[in-house]
């Protein structure tokens, strides 16, 4: 066998990408991360799901009333409304040391003195912790919740509606781990990180029935709005504006983290 | 700047600075590292040697002056001089979930592409190198300080640098360890130009070859390290002799070339110092004049050397009291 390796020539703003990306997806790809991630959000979510769609119909009905109408709008509105706090709050928690973590123990600075381009660094952590987390939270997840679902009323919520709602919880995610990582780069604690992420999940849940129609330039009201496209009925609100204004937000941090790494000295 | 591969001088700085806010970590370094050479970056804690290799590989920015390694300039050409470059941190870090293996195959492919074999073969020829073959499958959370020196040293050579940067390379290692790297140092020399910091006075005068010496951000001296052995109190020679030294003395006083001649009588033994102004004549005249006279017998003989150590303190001191 031809044991021959060549120098790598390449050059750009991506050069160590795939060899960054690699180690990070890894980390996602071990049995054990991904199956804990899996029974937790299993139990918090799609348990939620269940428990609506077949154990409190059930619980009101021996009460002689029910609290519940309509089991599959509510379990649907609970999925998307639990799964966008949960999942984010998930993913702040695991991308929290991403960046701050390599730049305080000095791993960041020993794979930047390698041939690697910074950008490639910021955007192999962006690119793995998106496709990690929409795979192993949201994908695995959403596959149950729909059996679920079909199980409880086939055909009611129709799959092109479904993934629509995905589609906004999907952002809602990419918005807070783009915070995330821009925070990595701008802070200098793991705490600060946390601190500031979850402050604008938390602070944004207390204050979104309360700024009027300025939650339509925050990604805040995007998880209900995603359960009422799932359920394809009719939001009160202009959807496209939350989901636009996310997805500028989620560039504009990306955009900061990109800037900001560059000019950071280790 | 185009990058050359055919320069004689690797490093090159001019009037190189960096602030930290009001600290001044460096002040306008003009440095100069010559192909093929080891070069001790010696100075004391907080002299500026840490920051000085950050700006070279482009981790840190200069707030003044340039610097170019092989004809790159180090803040534009700082990913084609990372190609070129093997490095080895103060404390180097790792992500101590992988194992040395993984750490250097990792490392390698930063550098290289082409069949698995070659890179696990490159691999497994670095372990052997700083002889971590036995423990090439242990995470490296469970390293000693000088295994992961080791393996720090492993991932700086991985790449076959023309040019490998350490930071205090032996810092955390035992003896033997240290004389595993210097070992190492010596066996590079043919294939790559080595420049390193260290406290280790004594290994910078076993095998470097020049000497650049940093005092609060300021540089006070570089050159050959024979040069600054030397010292710089002209050219001495010195002897140590037996028996009756009166008429030799006096013929050595009477030579144009001779400056000075100190003696000393120590243990039955007698040491002189002679100053001379003409180091040829010295060498080829000297001992013959001495040995003139029968009586006499030269134990030693040889042009006055200082000890690094010597040296180094007498111009940081020199440098601090100033």
């Amino acid at each position: 066998m031809d044991k021959a390796v060549q120098r790598k020539s390449s050059a750009g703003w991506l050069l160590g990408f795939n060899n960054l990306f690699v180690k990070e997806i890894r980390e996602w790809l071990e049995v054990r991360r991904w199956l804990v991630q899996t029974i937790v959000w299993l139990f918090i979510v799609n348990g939620l799901l269940a428990m609506i769609l077949f154990v409190l119909p059930n619980v009101a009905s021996a009460g002689g009333e029910t609290a519940i109408q309509d089991p599959v709008s509510d379990g649907v509105i609970g999925f998307f409304g639990l799964g966008g706090l949960a999942f984010s709050i998930g993913i702040i928690i695991l991308a929290q040391g991403e960046i701050v973590g390599e730049k305080l123990n000095g791993t960041a600075e020993w794979v930047l003195s390698k041939p690697v381009a910074r950008s490639a660094f910021f955007l192999s952590k962006l690119a793995a912790n998106a496709i990690g987390a929409l795979v192993v939270m949201l994908l695995f997840q959403s596959v149950i919740a729909y059996g679920i679902l079909t199980a409880a009323d086939a055909g009611r919520v129709t799959l092109l509606n479904f993934l629509a709602g995905l589609e906004m919880l999907a952002l809602h995610l990419c918005f807070y781990l783009s915070l995330t990582l821009m925070m990595g780069v701008l802070a200098k604690s793991r705490e600060m990180v946390l601190g500031v992420s979850l402050g604008v999940l938390l602070v944004g849940l207390l204050l979104r029935n309360f700024i009027g129609t300025l939650t339509l330039v925050t990604p805040w009201m995007l998880p209900d709005l995603a359960g009422l496209a799932a359920l394809g009925e009719t939001a009160p609100l202009p959807i496209l504006l939350p989901v636009v204004s996310t997805a500028i937000w989620t560039l504009i941090f990306i955009a900061v983290g990109l800037w900001r790494f560059e000019k950071l000295e280790f | 700047m185009e990058p050359t591969h055919q320069t004689e001088t690797v490093i090159r700085t001019e009037g190189l600075s960096k602030n930290f806010g009001e600290i001044e970590a460096l002040k306008s370094l003009n440095l100069n590292v010559p192909e093929h050479s080891i070069t001790g970056f010696l100075g004391p804690n907080g002299a500026g040697k840490s920051t000085t290799i950050r700006l070279l590989l482009g981790l840190n920015r200069p707030t003044a002056g340039t610097g170019n390694i092989f004809g790159c300039d180090i803040v534009e050409d700082s990913v084609e001089i990372r190609k070129r470059v093997g490095y080895l941190a103060q404390q180097p870090h790792f992500y101590d979930e992988m194992t040395a293996r993984e750490i250097l195959d990792y490392t390698a492919r930063f550098f290289f592409t082409g069949p698995e074999a070659g890179i696990k073969a490159r691999v497994m020829e670095m372990l052997a190198l700083v002889n971590l073959e036995d423990k090439a499958d242990r995470r490296i959370g469970g390293f000693s300080g000088g295994e992961r020196q080791r393996l720090g040293i492993a991932q700086a050579q991985i790449n076959e640098p023309e040019l490998l940067i350490l930071d205090e390379p032996a810092a955390a290692l035992d003896p033997m360890g240290r004389l595993d790297v210097l070992h190492i140092m010596e066996q590079l020399r043919e294939r790559a130009t080595i420049f390193y910091s260290t406290h280790i006075l004594d290994d910078v005068q076993r095998v470097s070859d020049r000497v650049v010496i940093l005092n609060q951000g300021r540089l006070i001296s570089q050159g050959p390290i024979e040069e600054l052995l030397a010292g710089s109190d002209g050219t001495v020679f010195r002897l140590q002799t037996t028996g009756k030294i009166e008429r030799a003395r006096q013929r050595v006083t009477n030579q144009p070339w001779v400056s000075s001649v100190n003696i000393n009588a120590v243990n039955g033994l007698t040491e002189w110092r002679v100053g001379v102004s003409e180091e040829l004549a010295a060498r080829s005249q000297l001992l013959r004049l001495i040995l003139e006279d029968e009586t006499v017998e030269v134990l030693e003989f040889g042009r006055e050397k200082y000890q690094l150590e010597e040296i180094f303190m007498k111009l940081v001191s020199g440098e601090n009291d100033g």
